[in-house]
C-alpha cells in the first residue's frame, strides 16, 4: 500500500479551508506539542530521523540544536525561515504541497518554530508563486483567526507571527544564504560560511532555514511521534518523500513513496513507464544540478539518500526525477543545462561568474559539430576547477552535471567533435570503453 | 598567540590574523585580489584558496581563515596552483578560444 502522509488531504475538496482541512485532521499536531517542552519537540523530530528535504538532507532535529541556547545569545531573537524558493530545475514537489493542503505545512512552521525559539516564521516564496502566497496568506489568516498563530497560542504563552515574502524568481535565492540575504532586502548573493545561519543568519540573528517538504514532515510526526514515522522508509532514510518526475514518462507529476522504493519500480509503476518502443538512456534523480545516472545504475538503485549515492555516485537532492529515453540528445541536454547556470550564476565569486559562461560557449561549439575533443578536456578542466571551490554550493552544482556527462556518457561526446588524438577517455574523467 | 604551520614551517603569529598575513610573516606570498587589510572580508576572488593539512577541510579561502593553533596549510601543491585564479582567469589548457570571452 502507498504510503500518504504528505499527501493525504490532496485529495479532499476544499481542503485549503480550515474548517474542511480541521475536519481531516489539520491543526492537531500543534496542541500536542505545545503541551510538551521545545526541547521535547525538537527532540521527537530528532528520533525520527527526518532528513532535510531541501536537497541537502541534513538531519532537522540536529540542525535545529545548532541555535545557541537563550543565554548565549546576547538577546537576540531567533528566525525561522521556510525555504519555498523550489528554483532547482526539474522539481515542482513544494509548489503543490503548499497549493493543494496550506494547512499541513503552515502548521509545521508554527510547530517547528516553538520548537526553536523563534517568534517570527518567515516563508519566502519565489516569485513565480505569487498565487501560491495568495493561498499560503489566506491559510495563516484563518489560523490567526482561530488562535493557531499570534500571541499566547492555545494558552501556552507562545508567542509566534508568520509572515509570507515574494522573491523575484532568482535560482540563487533557494540557496540558504542568498535567501536570507534576499529576505533582508539585499542582493540575493550567497554569504561566506562560517558564521552559519543557525549561529548568524538573518539580521545577523540565529536562523534555522528549512524547506517546505520537512516542515509538512513534522507536523506529522509531532501527531503520530517518531517511531511510526521510522515505519516507513529506510533505517538511515525515514520517511515518504515527494518525487517530481517528469521527462520522457507516460505519467508525469508529483508521487508520495516511502523512501528506499526502487528506482525502476517508481519509473515503472508510478510514472506509467516509457513511451511505448522507447528504451531508457539516462536518469537525472535529484534535481538538475545532481549527477546523470546510467539505466544500469538506475536498476540498483533505491530512492533514498544512501542508495544513489554508493551506486552512482549521485544524490537524492530534492527528488526531481528526469527521465531521458533513446530520443534524447545528451549534448543538447548539457548545452541547455549549462544555459540555465550560466544566466543564473550570481557573479559574486570568480570561478562559478566565469566558468559557467565559458562552460556553456565550449559546450554550444560541440553542440555545433565545430569542437574538438581539445574542447571537451577543457570542459573537463573548467568543471573541476570550479567545484568545490566557490563561496556557495551553485558552482558544484553546475560542475557536477558537465562531470558525470562526461564520465558516463563519453561517446556521445567524443561523437560530436573532431578527434585530434590528444585526449583520451580518461582526460575526460570518462573509463575506457574496454573497461566498461 | 596561536601557532600555525604553512607549507610545513611553524610560525607564532597575533591572536586574529588571518593566514594571508600569517603567511606573510614567513615570506610566503598567498595571492589574492579581493582581500585587503582595511575592508571587511568579500571572499569572491577566489585566488587565496589554500590547501589544509590539519584543523579544517580545504581547499579554502586564506582571507577568511583565521589563525588558530593546530591549522597546518599548504600554498605548494599542485591542486593549489590549478586552483588559483588569476585575473579572473581560472589556470586551464587549453584555454578557451579568445572570441569566446
Amino acid at each position: 500500500m502507498e504510503p500518504r502522509i504528505l499527501t493525504a488531504r490532496w485529495n479532499v475538496p476544499d481542503v485549503h479551508n480550515i474548517d474542511t482541512a480541521m475536519r481531516h485532521g489539520a491543526w492537531r499536531a500543534l496542541p500536542m506539542a505545545l503541551k510538551r517542552a521545545p526541547a521535547d519537540v525538537t527532540n521527537e523530530v530528532k528520533n525520527s530521523g527526518l532528513r532535510g528535504r531541501g536537497g541537502a538532507g541534513f538531519p532537522t532535529g540536529m540542525k535545529w540544536t545548532f541555535v545557541p541556547p537563550v543565554e548565549k545569545r546576547g538577546g537576540k531573537p531567533v528566525y525561522l525561515v521556510c525555504n519555498a524558493d523550489e528554483s532547482e530545475p526539474g522539481t515542482f514537489k513544494d509548489r503543490y504541497l503548499m497549493w493543494k493542503d496550506p494547512h499541513m505545512f503552515v502548521e509545521g512552521c508554527v510547530i517547528s518554530a516553538y520548537a526553536t525559539g523563534a517568534e517570527r516564521v518567515y516563508i519566502y516564496l519565489r516569485g513565480e508563486f505569487a498565487f501560491i502566497q495568495h493561498r499560503v496568506d489566506a491559510a495563516i489568516a484563518q489560523a490567526r483567526a482561530k488562535g493557531f498563530i499570534g500571541k499566547n497560542i492555545l494558552g501556552s504563552g507562545a508567542n509566534i507571527e508568520v509572515y509570507t515574502h515574494l522573491g523575484a524568481g532568482a535560482y540563487i535565492c533557494g540557496e540558504e544564504t542568498a535567501l536570507l540575504s534576499s529576505l533582508e532586502g539585499g542582493r540575493g548573493q550567497p554569504k561566506l560560511k562560517p558564521p552559519f545561519p543557525a549561529v548568524e543568519g538573518a539580521w545577523r540573528c540565529p536562523t534555522i532555514v528549512n524547506n517546505v517538504e520537512t516542515m509538512a514532515a513534522v507536523t506529522w510526526i509531532l501527531e503520530h511521534g517518531a517511531a511510526e514515522y521510522r515505519k516507513f522508509g529506510t533505517e538511515k532514510s525515514p520517511g515518504t518523500k515527494l518525487f517530481s518526475c517528469s521527462g520522457h514518462i507516460r505519467k508525469p507529476g508529483v508521487y508520495e513513496v516511502a523512501l528506499g522504493y526502487p528506482m525502476t519500480s517508481l519509473i515503472e509503476n508510478e510514472c506509467g513507464g516509457l513511451y511505448p518502443g522507447r528504451t531508457l538512456k539516462a536518469v537525472i534523480p535529484g534535481g538538475s544540478s545532481v549527477p546523470i545516472m546510467t539505466p544500469e545504475e538506475v536498476s540498483k538503485s533505491t530512492m533514498d539518500y544512501e542508495s544513489i549515492n554508493t551506486v552512482a555516485g549521485s544524490y537524492l537532492g530534492s527528488g526531481g526525477l528526469i527521465v531521458m529515453d533513446d530520443t534524447t540528445d545528451l549534448v543538447d541536454s548539457l548545452t541547455n543545462l549549462l544555459r540555465f547556470y550560466a544566466h543564473e550564476s550570481c557573479g559574486q565569486c570568480t570561478p562559478c561568474r566565469e566558468g559557467c559562461g565559458w562552460m556553456f560557449k565550449v559546450l554550444q561549439r560541440v553542440k555545433s559539430g565545430e569542437a574538438t575533443d581539445l574542447d571537451l578536456a577543457t570542459l573537463k578542466d573548467l568543471a573541476d576547477n570550479i567545484f568545490g571551490r566557490t563561496i556557495c554550493f551553485f558552482g558544484p552544482s553546475a560542475a557536477m552535471p558537465v562531470q558525470s556527462f562526461l564520465k558516463k556518457f563519453p561517446d556521445e561526446f567524443f561523437g560530436r567533435v573532431h578527434r585530434t588524438g590528444q585526449v583520451s577517455y580518461a582526460n575526460i574523467g570518462a573509463a575506457a570503453p574496454a573497461a566498461r | 598567540m596561536p601557532t600555525v604551520k604553512i607549507n610545513g614551517q611553524e610560525v607564532v603569529v597575533p591572536d586574529g590574523v588571518n593566514m594571508i598575513e600569517a603567511a606573510a610573516q614567513l615570506g610566503v606570498e598567498i595571492p589574492h585580489y579581493c582581500y585587503h587589510p582595511h575592508l571587511s572580508i568579500a571572499g569572491n576572488c577566489r585566488m587565496c584558496l589554500v590547501d589544509i593539512e590539519a584543523g579544517g577541510r580545504g581547499p579554502d579561502i586564506a582571507c577568511n581563515m583565521k589563525a588558530r593553533d593546530g591549522l597546518a596549510i599548504r600554498t605548494d601543491t599542485a591542486h593549489v596552483k590549478h586552483a588559483q585564479v588569476g585575473d579572473g582567469v581560472p589556470a586551464g589548457q587549453p584555454p578557451p578560444r579568445l572570441s569566446d570571452l
